[in-house]
């Protein structure tokens, strides 16, 4: 009844949404196979009586049950554990197994010698910091990955480590203020070309130029 | 406390004097506004133009600007410097500084990336000139309002994010030393807990709208880490034996309030709340 009206989107329709839940639970079912105007009509009778009844089934045990509406991800596309290749030790998630290697054996993010600027040198997005340039790398493109993989590391752990180590105090200072490291005060843009030639496999033929790949 | 020009502040009467006042000033900038050519005119597909003027709210103005994305910028310095001019013939000054005048840009059509890469190489600011002074408009991506941050999608995701980075910091740096106290009672820690997540933890959340998924896992974790602060429920810091919690079993067990009931809540008490205060004829 409620999406006759056309509400598809926006606060309304959260509040449409709202009542359909409420209508389930006894008191409330007056507001069951009506439209918004009548339930409207309905509290404008008596909206206090209505705050009331709100508030107290906020409380209520049977109203705060979440449904697993929090979808843990990580379970479900990693259902088997991830075995440490250096001690054997499992881990549930890939971020756990990280942590892990990090924690343990002080291995951190084999895409970190990859990046020694603050952009990234096949798409040339400028990212103006590293931590956000290596995550563009690590997470979100497969081809900027691709193909820096290709072109080798430009880092030695030791001078990764070094760059790890002076962007220390700016991730401490966003710690601080419960930012992320990779939070982003400026757009990234794109500088200006040419893209990088690159020889890369791409469906079993090599092409000379990276735009080529990228298309 | 005798008055003999204007009003004092909160008294009933300051509220429209002001209103009255500004209407003066506003009218005169619209009117150089048009004379300038700028405006926020949406031509549709049939013919149609509408028609976006100023809104305003008190002291504060919200101007639309729309034009081709290589030109926008120009026509926000151009409007800045206008609105400088004309609020000066008044005697008010404009106050260009961080938090204060900022402009919100959204680019889209031909040359929109183009556009939104230069105003970048700025460092997102943009120079004017107004009764000769240099001005510099930060163009921002969300606008802080009476306390929330409002972006050009209005998803409020930035806004919901900061409120849960807040509840981490306060809940790791404040409260875990009153958490930490043994001799309190854990209803009454569940008691703080509670009105910090509904007061500061939850500003004006009965406007938010509905939060994706990936937003709402930090609203959640955000109010599940103070919870579990206050129970003191931490994966670490469990007893020998005993079987630890999930989010639902800690909700569940100390009939805690779920972090989808405190929106769910606010959002119906605003709309008992409009419709008490709406006129009937709304209704018909």
């Amino acid at each position: 009844m409620y999406q006759q009206k056309g509400l598809s989107s926006g606060w309304v329709h959260d509040v449409v949404k709202d009542l359909i839940w409420m209508s389930v639970f006894p008191d409330f079912s007056c507001f069951k196979d009506t439209d918004i105007v009548k339930a409207c009509n309905i509290i404008k009778e008596d909206p206090g009586y209505w705050t009331k009844k709100v508030s107290k089934l906020a409380q209520t045990k049977a109203a705060n049950i979440e449904m697993h509406q929090v979808q843990i991800k990580d379970n479900v596309m990693h259902p088997q554990k991830i075995v440490c290749h250096l001690c054997a030790c499992n881990a549930n998630t890939p971020q756990l197994h990280s942590l892990h290697l990090f924690k343990h054996h002080g291995i951190k993010s084999p895409y970190r010698i990859y990046i020694d600027g603050v952009h990234c040198p096949i798409c040339l997005k400028m990212f103006h910091t590293r931590e956000r340039t290596v995550n563009h790398i690590r997470y979100d493109s497969p081809k900027c990955r691709a193909l820096i993989i290709h072109l080798g590391p430009c880092l030695t752990p030791e001078a990764a480590n070094a760059l790890d180590a002076a962007e220390r105090e700016r991730n401490r200072h966003f710690y601080a203020e419960a930012k992320a490291r990779s939070k982003a005060d400026i757009p990234y843009f794109r500088l200006n070309g040419p893209l990088l030639n690159v020889y890369a496999i791409s469906n079993g033929s090599y092409k000379r130029n990276i735009s080529d790949v990228l298309k | 406390m005798k008055t003999s020009r204007g009003s004092l502040a909160g008294a009933p009467l300051a509220d429209v004097v002001y209103g009255l006042a500004m209407s003066r000033v506003l009218f005169a900038l619209e009117v150089a506004m048009n004379d300038a050519g700028i405006n926020a005119n949406i031509k549709l597909g049939n013919g149609d133009v509408i028609k976006f003027t100023h809104s305003s709210y008190h002291d504060d103005v919200m101007i639309p600007i729309s034009g081709p994305a290589e030109r926008i910028v120009d026509y926000t310095c151009k409007n800045a410097s206008i609105v400088y001019t004309v609020f000066k013939m008044y005697g008010l000054t404009i106050n260009f500084s961080k938090n204060k005048t900022e402009a919100i840009a959204s680019f889209h059509g031909k040359k929109a990336v183009s556009a939104k890469g230069k105003l970048a190489r700025n460092n997102m600011n943009a120079n004017f000139e107004a009764g000769n002074n240099q001005f510099n408009l930060r163009f921002v991506t969300n606008y802080k309002h009476v306390g929330t941050k409002t972006s050009i999608t209005c998803n409020m995701a930035e806004e919901v994010v900061s409120r849960s980075g807040m509840m981490k910091t306060d809940c790791r740096t404040n409260f875990r030393k009153v958490f930490k106290i043994n001799g309190l009672q854990i209803h009454k820690k569940l008691y703080y807990a509670r009105c910090y997540i509904m007061s500061k933890g939850t500003y004006q959340c009965s406007t938010w709208p509905q939060l994706n998924q990936q937003v709402f896992q930090k609203f959640h974790s955000a109010v599940m880490y103070v919870y579990r602060a206050a129970t003191n429920k931490f994966s670490g810091s469990y007893q020998n034996k005993e079987t630890p919690m999930s989010d639902d079993d800690l909700i569940f067990n100390f009939q805690l309030v779920s972090p989808t009931m405190v929106l769910r809540n606010a959002r119906i008490q605003l709309f008992i709340r409009i419709i008490r205060k709406m006129p009937n004829t709304l209704l018909s």
